[in-house]
């Protein structure tokens, strides 16, 4: 009889802790997965929002002023305003200190490549370019560009802008890395009839001047005497559908400038700016040393810029704010919706949690009566109660938490095509929180049962 | 301890047992409800908020032409879908010089354009009066200017001008190198820089009965914004859906077991109720009905937690609350109460279908 009693309890105890270690299994599974997403949602996101273009441009030091009036590098954040770059577009050539003339100074009129080296100050490097895959966030920078933007003349003599850029290209590093960038990851919203110019003889036309050149995929076009193949059609939406794209060696070939560029486009992965990154941006020299450090190493626009000017000699890098800003605020409210999902779906399966940890002492409370009533202190009674309830809820919490990283990735797979790694932080919170959970829901509810008569609850047991 | 006195700690003592246990399922099925309603709302309310947060990428609707009043610009207005409009802001472009550099000059309406671009970044104040302007960061340090100081505009007919700095703008685009002043009423304008939160489609739409209004008229989209907000927007509302399901779905699956745990416990009372000659039909049905109700309650109550929980979430996240949907509160409910019944009737088949002896026997 005894014997029969006790296993018949042991059975008993047992189904009602299976049931805690799969609440305890469940909710852990959510809160890890929930964690997991929440960790790794900024850089998630800030990897989504690359979609929106480049969030620094670098131009030359000394060129600033005068060739931003014809928005270089100014992707037309505003397409209806081409008209007005068209306007200033064809005011170019009248314009003599524009830097187009300049570099254009061997271009429409004789095309004889003579190499005038321009003024130094008024470009940046080439070969300089793999340096930025150098600087302390070098690995936050996503994609890159350079732009050379010239005038050159087509057959009957009509002045076109041409764009030299790199449309995919492999870049080795001076560490001897491979980085693969260009133009057409960071342009995703061009549409493309036809392909991007592979080889320096072939070009790309924005839709607006393929329509007015009546040229098409596949057809040729003379440049400075230069004949090109047209190897696609982009719509852009801006005033780069006027204008046509080759390859960069193509043009500064065409117009003897080696090595030289008029901007770079960066897309890189960033911090939100706070009152730090502002103060910073506004005059680095004003931070104490300690702040400089901080600022230095974070990923701020605003630092990302002041270490791609310490590494590209005359450059001058500024963050585009129309996007910079607005992802910044973005980030900031997914991060913000994602914690406090997260803090609340972790609170209410706490509560779902010790709600039934609560219940399950309850539920025991004749036993622990009858301990009681053969003369077993408060102590002796609540550790082994709280014992056999933590083993299994630690049970469950293994269970759990593999089962949690599996949802996790997931839900990395199917939103971002890409692997949520499970954080090690996350182990320690889940654990400390599980463990919590589980002391307060049963000692309260023991504190409960043993304010109470032995026979009181004894009586009560028996319904 | 007197008699009276212990009878009555019994009857205390059984029905604190008994809420208690109620309290447990009703606490587990409420909060399964208030997950799965609150979800469901931001799910639903988090995509549209978010698309108003996109804006402060910019005017993703340009309209262009050569509008001599304020009729077309009203119009514009009223085209618009009200909820949808984040600002509309006219703007006029005017060639002139800056000390023998030409820069564009550019009149705009300030109150709008700080709804379209909410990015521009200016270093002292918005021009307040008509003889003040802002000038681009590019050209005030191209010229050592400053807040405060005073620079003349020749217009392109050589009026000449002169104006006060009222504040440095700094954009890293094209702002930075254009000078702005206030637009002045009925001088007409050329382009109307429209934020709305709508997308790809209906800037389609819009810009379509825009053309209806003049021909002459010609709205631009801002394919960037608006093929990039779709594509980002696409995958934070696919994120919160997923979050939704998979958090909704485990909060469920804990609340039946919760209440199989519930029902379990209460093997001795089915075993005494068919002790004293209840059918096992009835023995189930009573429960069965017992778990509807418990659902119906869980699941209101959870209703209401979950509407203050989604309201907390938006009005901390996008500062606007979270509008109670009805759809959604009838779904929470009738989820609710079959969870609760499915839950029950695993657990109750089998208490049902032991010898009452034996359950009664058993401790």
């Amino acid at each position: 009889m005894l014997f029969r009693m006790v296993k018949k309890s042991i059975l008993n105890q047992k189904e009602r802790m299976l049931i805690i270690a799969l609440t305890v299994a469940l909710g852990v599974s959510l809160i890890t997965a929930l964690l997991d997403v929440m960790l790794d949602i900024g850089d998630r996101m800030n990897r989504e929002l690359k979609v929106y273009g480049a969030n620094i441009l670098v131009t030359p030091r000394g060129a600033t002023l005068l060739k931003s009036w014809y928005r270089i590098g100014d992707e037309g954040e505003d397409g209806g305003n081409e008209e007005i770059f068209a306007a200033s577009d064809a005011k170019g050539p009248q314009e003599p200190a524009s830097t187009d003339e300049r570099s254009a100074s061997g271009g429409p009129a004789g095309g004889d490549g003579s190499k005038d080296r321009a003024d130094p100050g008024m470009y940046l490097k080439e070969s300089e370019l793999g340096r930025i895959k150098t600087i302390f966030w070098a690995f936050n920078i996503v994609d890159f560009a350079p732009y050379l933007k010239s005038r050159v003349a087509s057959e009957d003599g009509t002045p076109l802008t041409f764009v030299g850029t790199w449309f995919r290209h492999r870049l080795v590093l001076p560490t001897m890395e491979e980085v693969d960038t260009g133009m057409v990851s960071l342009k995703s919203w061009w549409q493309l009839e036809g392909a991007w110019p592979e080889a320096g003889d072939q070009v790309a036309l924005g839709r607006a001047l393929a329509g007015r050149l009546g040229l098409a995929p596949g057809s040729a076009l003379t440049l400075d005497g230069r004949r090109f193949a047209v190897s696609g059609v982009f719509e852009a939406g801006g005033p780069e559908d006027g204008w046509i794209y080759g390859e960069l060696d193509a043009l500064q070939e065409l117009k003897g400038l080696e090595d030289a560029l008029d901007s770079v486009e960066i897309s890189a992965l960033t911090t939100p700016d706070n009152e730090l990154s502002r103060r910073a941006a506004e005059d680095p020299s004003s931070l104490s040393v300690k702040e400089m450090e901080t600022w230095y190493c974070t990923a701020y626009a605003s630092s990302i810029c002041y270490q791609l000017e310490e590494v590209l000699s005359g450059a001058m890098a500024r963050p585009v704010r129309q996007v910079a800003a607005a992802e910044g605020a973005i980030l900031e409210k997914t991060k913000l919706l994602m914690v406090l999902v997260t803090v609340l779906t972790a609170a209410s399966s706490a509560l779902g949690i010790s709600n039934l940890v609560t219940a399950g002492v309850i539920e025991r409370s004749a036993e622990i009566a009858l301990m009681k009533a053969i003369g077993a202190h408060g102590r002796q009674v609540a550790i082994p109660v709280i014992a056999s309830i933590l083993v299994s809820a630690l049970a469950g919490t293994a269970v759990g938490y593999g089962l949690g990283v599996w949802f996790a990735s997931v839900i990395g797979k199917t939103v971002f095509n890409a692997v949520i790694e499970p954080q090690l932080a996350v182990i320690p919170a889940v654990l400390a929180l599980v463990a919590l959970i589980c002391l307060t829901g049963s000692i309260g509810a023991i504190r409960m049962l043993l304010s109470l008569q032995p026979a009181q609850v004894l009586h009560g047991g028996r319904q | 301890m007197k008699r009276s006195a212990f009878f009555w700690h019994m009857v205390l003592s059984s029905v604190i047992r008994r809420r208690a246990r109620l309290l447990t399922a009703l606490l587990a099925v409420g909060i399964g409800a208030a997950m799965l309603y609150g979800l469901a709302v931001l799910s639903y309310d988090v995509p549209k908020q978010m698309g108003r947060e996109f804006r402060s990428y910019g005017a993703n609707l340009i309209v262009a032409g050569d509008m001599k009043d304020d009729a077309i610009y009203l119009k514009i207005l009223h085209l618009a879908p009200k909820d949808a409009l984040v600002g509309a802001a006219r703007m006029k472009l005017l060639p002139s010089r800056l000390r023998e550099h030409p820069v564009t000059l550019t009149a705009a309406d300030f109150d709008e354009l700080r709804k379209t671009s909410p990015y521009w970044d200016v270093k002292g104040e918005y021009p307040a009066g008509d003889d003040e302007m802002l000038l681009g960061r590019s050209l005030a340090s191209a010229f050592n200017l400053a807040s405060g100081d005073r620079a003349t505009l020749v217009g392109a007919d050589g009026s000449e001008r002169e104006f006060r700095i009222s504040g440095i703008v700094q954009t890293g685009g094209r702002e930075d190198e254009l000078v702005f002043v206030r637009l002045q009423e009925n001088s007409g304008y050329d382009i109307i820089e429209c934020s709305l939160s709508l997308d790809l489609a209906g800037l389609e739409r819009l810009a379509g009965e825009i053309r209806g209004l003049d021909p002459r008229l010609s709205p631009h989209i801002v394919k960037r914004l608006a093929s990039s907000e779709a594509k980002v927007l696409g995958r934070l509302r696919y994120l919160v859906w997923i979050v939704s399901l998979v958090a909704a779905a485990l909060t469920m699956v804990s609340v039946s077991t919760t209440m199989m745990a519930s029902v379990a416990e209460r093997r001795k009372e089915i075993g005494l109720r068919k002790a004293l000659g209840a059918s096992g039909r009835h023995v189930m049905t009573e429960f069965m009905a017992e778990a509807a109700l418990l659902g119906l309650l869980g699941g209101a109550l959870g209703v209401g937690a979950g509407q203050a929980l989604a309201h907390y979430v938006s009005m901390s996240v996008f500062a606007r609350g979270a509008g109670f949907q009805p759809v959604f509160a009838l779904a929470t409910v009738l989820a609710a109460v079959l969870v609760t019944i499915v839950a029950c009737i695993r657990p109750v088949r089998r208490a049902a279908a032991v010898d009452p002896a034996v359950v009664l026997r058993g401790e």
